[in-house]
């Protein structure tokens, strides 16, 4: 009787192994190798490079047929998409990254611009509030926040935005920017002030900082309203500095 | 259950007859059972082993460890243990006569050549330099004003070791902070500690040459180059030497008849455990192995006791824990949530296991030899874990639990961080306290078999190790001679771009994490200009890595530098820094007229 039921342990360890064995090589079938999905990125993403961008996106796309959980190849989709200013159907793809990787606070923040851009203001700020969320030391998701909201007319949660993008980029002008126009909003004209001089410290041919300063001297009680969009690129990584300086 | 329960405590045999022996190994054994039914059980379980090891081995090394499938490497382990505790539970403990055949030697010289394998390999390190988490180590030493200030600096940021500070701060007051001295000290400590695996084992294990074997092994591993080269790793080094002080002095507590001796003991031994857990928390879990180790003795009032001692270790925990608390105003830790698939209950014992048998480093296998070579590495390994594993049917019950049981307790604390780690990698540092178990194991094997009969593949596997080791400390060469060309190089920036005696603002990007396996700086460049330079240098890292404190990749695409500050990057071929860009001098736009003089000063 022991002895059966050792080696009935025995057997069941191993049949154990095996179906584990299973269970992860079918997940491994339903994923490409790292080597293939890059592969198909990086050429797609030469395609997009050289002006084929059919091309490079049935080649994403037959990718994604084979395997659809893959988030290297949905995300160049998606970005393809972006940069083709095909909106919709690149916050679908982002939101498919995102399902797929939660606390991605990249996918967040790119489907919040797809929103943004579509018009969908509310649901944009939600993921960017996810991004910020995800990503609290990036301060250009702050900053974006802060940016967005100003046009939502809810100066005082742009305040706190704002204040945090100073604190996490006290180098880059347009969190002194957003900081400004969230003070002078709220009707701290002389922080608002400061902080436009402080962008234009940082960057001292910024329009943006000069004609609200002038604007703010002139007319301390007139609302910044010709001041609310603040010119602002999509963050690039740092490698493309680097590129660009070499 | 019950049949398992006498199976593991092996006062009954499979067959029905008695083995009673205890923890210092006598043995007083019975007729052997029948061959055949032994032999099949044995094949059974080889059988049952082997696949579950297959299936391991495929899915550790051809599956790419995601997230997803965590859960399979516990699933996979418990298949293991259940199979480890059948197959021994089927095939029994087969005694073999005590060996009485070792050279009269070994016991009185066995010392010195731990002493000897534990410290010449090391002296390679002894020109390193300072690495990665060492330069702020340092600088809190440095910065502070005595003993006491060193102690309550926050240098392991979330951890409290004081013991380790206080050794930082010793050494930059007796010999000026010279990393020589530390790495001294270093290899001090970790010959110190496989004398007393030597000398415990000696207690534990029922002769001399087994007692060789195990401190050797434990000397010469390579799975404990990275604690005994990197200095930040020292703090494994004081845990592992106070907690084993502290089982050295237990053992004399159980010893010694006479009262006021034994008293002192046992307060010696809970000093030392305290003394551990303010080395590093690795020693958390040594009540449990102190318990396991009194329950697995003979005698009257074995439970009283067990409880009576692990209570008293358990009081100096929770003194313990109350000091950390009021230092740190946390308990502190990383912050990860605790569930069991995120950690490497019960694989991280295991895995462990699996390194000291398999200490293959990947990174530098691929990277300095021919792909074959791994594969000729791997199977003199396989064939050396088949010895193992052959040999584990002559080691008494009790031992052999009190050995596994030392592995899986001390490295309960490293359950939330090894689920995919491997030997000879930035984390073995972990498995440094832990594998003494694994060793004192291997010296039971080498003990049951006997001097002539296991004294050739015994040498052959610690000449195996002791070659890998040598090789392992070579990355960590490099890395320091990386990291002293990456501070030099970082002075002489900071003497270039230096205005009127003012030193320029640093952001620096793209530093050197590692080299093959080995820290090099990851964050702690300015603390290393700063010590370099003899003065404060303003210097910010560009990370995304939370909590670091530094400036995201992404705001760093959009900060405006100004005059005088440079962003500044590591060059991988020269090994030397460069500058990326530079503020340049701005000239201020009349805005209005009333204003910009104003606007000018007040920035």
């Amino acid at each position: 009787m022991k002895r059966a039921l050792l080696l009935s342990l025995l057997v069941a360890s191993a049949l154990g192994a095996c179906a584990t064995l299973s269970a992860v090589v079918a997940s491994k079938a339903r994923q490409p190798t790292i080597q293939f999905t890059t592969q198909i990125a990086a050429g797609a993403q030469k395609l997009f490079e050289a002006g084929q961008r059919e091309e490079a996106r049935s080649a994403l796309e037959e990718a994604l047929e084979i395997a659809p959980d893959n988030l290297i190849v949905r995300r160049e989709l998606a970005m393809q998409l972006a940069a083709s200013g095909e909106t919709e159907a690149a916050a679908e793809q982002f939101r498919l990254v995102l399902e797929a990787s939660p606390r991605d606070a990249g996918a967040a923040r790119k489907l919040a611009e797809m929103l943004y851009a579509a018009g969908d203001r509310e649901n944009a700020i939600t993921y960017l509030r996810l991004a910020c969320d995800w990503e609290p030391g990036n301060g250009m998701h702050w900053i974006t926040l802060a940016q967005w909201l100003l046009t939502m007319d809810d100066p005082n949660t742009a305040l706190g935005a704002a204040r945090k993008s100073v604190e996490m980029a006290p180098g880059v002008p347009e969190a002194h920017l957003a900081l400004g126009f969230s003070l002078w909003e709220t009707g701290d004209t002389e922080g608002a002030e400061k902080s436009f001089v402080d962008a234009l410290a940082l960057e001292p041919d910024n329009a943006s900082a000069k004609s609200a300063l002038s604007a703010l001297r002139a007319n301390p009680k007139a609302l910044p309203l010709s001041g609310r969009s603040i010119p602002l690129e999509s963050p690039q990584p740092i490698s493309n500095i680097l590129e660009s300086v070499e | 259950m019950s049949v398992l329960a006498t199976a593991l405590s092996k006062r009954g045999h499979p067959e029905g007859t008695t083995i009673v022996n205890t923890a210092a190994g006598e043995t007083r054994s019975a007729p052997s059972p029948p061959q055949a039914i032994l032999r099949k059980d044995r094949l059974a379980a080889a059988i049952a082993a082997a696949v579950v090891l297959v299936v391991i081995v495929y899915v550790r090394s051809t599956v790419e460890p995601a997230q997803d499938i965590a859960w399979s490497y516990q699933v996979l382990t418990l298949c293991l243990v259940a199979v480890a505790i059948a197959g021994r539970a089927l095939t029994g403990f087969r005694p073999q006569k005590p060996a009485s055949d070792e050279p009269a030697g070994l016991a009185r010289w066995g010392w010195l050549l731990v002493l000897l394998a534990a410290s010449l390999p090391y002296l390679l390190t002894l020109k390193i330099g300072l690495l990665s988490d060492d330069y702020g180590l340092l600088a809190a030493a440095r910065g502070s004003t005595g003993a006491l200030q060193a102690i309550r600096s926050d240098a392991f940021v979330a951890f409290y070791r004081p013991v380790t500070l206080f050794a930082w701060w010793l050494g930059d007051a007796l010999w000026s902070g010279s990393p020589i001295g530390y790495h001294a000290l270093s290899i001090t400590l970790h010959t110190l500690n496989s004398l007393l695996v030597y000398i415990l084992g000696r207690r534990l294990i029922p002769t001399a040459y087994g007692a060789l074997a195990a401190a050797l092994l434990f000397a010469l591993h390579p799975m404990h180059v990275e604690s005994v080269t990197w200095l930040a790793a020292s703090s494994d080094l004081f845990c592992t030497a106070f907690s084993l002080s502290s089982l050295l002095l237990l053992e004399h507590y159980l010893s010694t008849s006479s009262k006021p001796g034994r008293l002192a003991f046992l307060l010696g031994a809970l000093l030392s455990f305290l003394l551990a857990l303010l080395s590093k928390e690795a020693a958390l879990a040594l009540p449990g192995f102190v318990v396991l180790r009194l329950a697995l003795l003979d005698g009257p009032h074995r439970a009283r006791r067990s409880l009576g001692i692990g209570g008293a270790y358990a009081l100096v925990f929770v003194g313990y824990g109350l000091l950390r608390f009021l230092a740190l105003g946390k308990i502190g830790g990383y912050a990860m949530p605790l569930s069991f698939w995120n950690t490497a209950f019960p694989s991280a014992p295991l895995l462990m296991l699996g390194d000291v048998l398999f200490p293959v480093n990947r990174t530098l296998f691929s990277a300095e030899l021919h792909p074959y070579a791994l594969w000729f590495a791997v199977a003199l390994m396989a064939a050396g874990a088949l010895w193992w594993l052959r040999g584990i049917q002559h080691v008494p019950g009790r031992r052999l639990w009190l050995w596994l049981g030392f592995v899986f307790l001390m490295s309960v604390p490293t359950w939330l961080f090894l689920w995919r780690q491997s030997a000879a990698t930035e984390w073995s540092r972990f498995a440094y306290l832990p594998t003494i178990g694994a060793a004192w194991l291997f010296g039971d094997l080498c003990a049951a078999r006997g001097w002539r009969r296991s004294a050739p593949t015994a040498a052959a596997i610690l000449a195996v190790a002791a070659a890998l080791t040598i090789w392992y400390i070579t990355p960590w060469r490099q890395a320091g001679r990386i990291s002293s060309q990456v501070v030099a190089a970082g002075v002489k920036l900071v003497d270039r771009l230096s205005t009127d005696g003012e030193p320029p603002v640093l952001y620096v990007t793209d530093l050197p994490a590692a080299w093959r396996g080995a820290q090099v700086l990851a964050y702690s460049y300015p603390q290393a200009l700063n010590l370099a330079c003899g003065r404060p240098v303003p210097v910010r890292m560009v990370t995304s890595r939370p909590g670091a404190g530094g400036i995201h990749p992404d705001v760093m695409a959009h900060w405006k530098l100004k005059p005088g500050e440079h962003l500044i990057s590591y060059d991988a071929r020269a090994h030397t820094m460069r500058i990326v860009r530079s503020g340049q001098a701005a000239v201020f736009p009349n805005l209005s007229p009333e204003t910009p003089e104003r606007m000018i000063a007040e920035p």
